[in-house]
C-alpha cells in the first residue's frame, strides 16, 4: 500500500484529498469492495477534530503492470505505507517496463 | 434561425432550474441525496415499463441506460466513493467508478460503456431503429441491475 499524490510530497491542504494505491494479488473486484468499505468508515471518522476524502486505487499485481506508465509517475512521488516483497518485485517491474 | 418566441422558451425553461423548486415529482422528495437517485432509477424503470407496452421502445432503450446511471450514482454515493454533489459527465468514465469501487469487475464495466455507445447514439441518430427486442431486454437488463444494486447496498 503506497501514499501518493499532493499528501505524498507534502504539498497537500485540509482540503486535499489522501491519494492511495493498494496493490492485491486476490480478486480485484471483492478487495476494491472491501477496500470502499473501510473508506466509507474512514471517511466518516474524524481525526484531530477533521474529515478527510480518500482516493483508494485498488489494482491486482497483473493490471499495475498493464497501466506501468501511469503508476511510475505516481511511485516517484509516493511513500510506501506497507510494503512487501511482491510490492518491490511490481514496483521494479513497472520500472523496468519504461525502459 | 433562432426566433425571439424560441429564445423566451430557453430562458423560461432555465429559470425553472435556477428557481427553488415548486411542484416536486412524487417520490423523490427526499432529504438523502443517495436515495434521491435511487428513486429516480425506480422511476425511470417504472415509467419505461409502461412504456414498453405502449410500443415506444427508442425511450424505453434512453430511459434504460439513465435507470442504470442513476443506480450506479446512488451506489458511488453510497460507499463513500463519491460526494453527494459531485458530477461525472462521462458515461464511460462512470461506469469505470462504478468498477474502481468494486461494483462489478473492470470487463463489465468495459462492456457497459460499448453497449451504451453503438446503442444509445444509432438510436439518437436514427443509424439504428430501436426494436421491441432491444427494449425488452435494456428494460430487464436495467431492472435486475437496480434490483441487485440496491439489494447488496443493504
Amino acid at each position: 500500500m503506497s501514499l501518493l499524490g499532493s499528501v505524498a510530497r507534502g504539498e497537500a491542504d485540509r482540503a486535499s484529498d489522501v491519494d492511495l494505491l493498494i496493490i492485491v494479488e486476490e480478486d480485484k473486484t471483492s478487495a476494491r469492495r472491501a477496500v470502499q468499505s473501510i473508506v466509507r468508515d474512514l471517511q466518516e471518522t474524524k481525526f484531530d477534530g477533521n474529515r478527510y476524502t480518500f482516493q483508494p486505487l485498488v489494482e491486482s499485481v497483473e493490471s499495475a503492470r498493464r497501466i506501468g506508465e501511469r503508476l511510475r509517475e505516481q511511485f516517484d512521488d509516493g511513500i510506501t505505507l506497507v510494503g512487501s516483497d511482491q510490492l518491490t518485485e511490481v514496483r521494479k517491474k513497472v520500472y523496468a517496463d519504461g525502459e | 434561425m433562432v426566433s425571439n418566441d424560441i429564445r423566451d422558451d430557453l430562458a423560461a425553461a432555465e429559470r425553472t432550474f435556477e428557481e427553488s423548486p415548486v411542484t416536486i415529482e412524487d417520490g423523490l422528495d427526499v432529504d438523502d441525496p443517495e436515495l434521491v437517485q435511487l428513486r429516480r432509477a425506480c422511476r425511470l424503470l417504472a415509467a419505461g415499463s409502461y412504456l414498453l407496452e405502449r410500443g415506444y421502445y427508442t425511450v424505453v432503450i434512453e430511459s434504460s441506460f439513465v435507470a442504470i446511471e442513476r443506480t450506479i450514482q446512488f451506489r458511488l454515493i453510497h460507499d463513500g466513493a463519491m460526494a453527494p454533489e459531485g458530477i461525472i459527465s462521462s458515461h464511460r468514465r462512470l461506469y469505470q467508478r462504478g468498477a474502481q469501487a468494486g461494483l462489478y469487475n473492470d470487463r463489465f464495466g468495459e462492456e457497459l460503456a460499448d453497449l451504451w455507445n453503438p446503442t444509445r447514439t444509432k438510436t439518437y441518430y436514427r443509424l439504428g431503429i430501436a426494436t421491441e427486442e432491444q427494449a425488452e431486454a435494456m428494460h430487464r437488463f436495467a431492472t435486475t441491475f437496480t434490483n441487485t444494486s440496491s439489494r447488496r447496498a443493504g
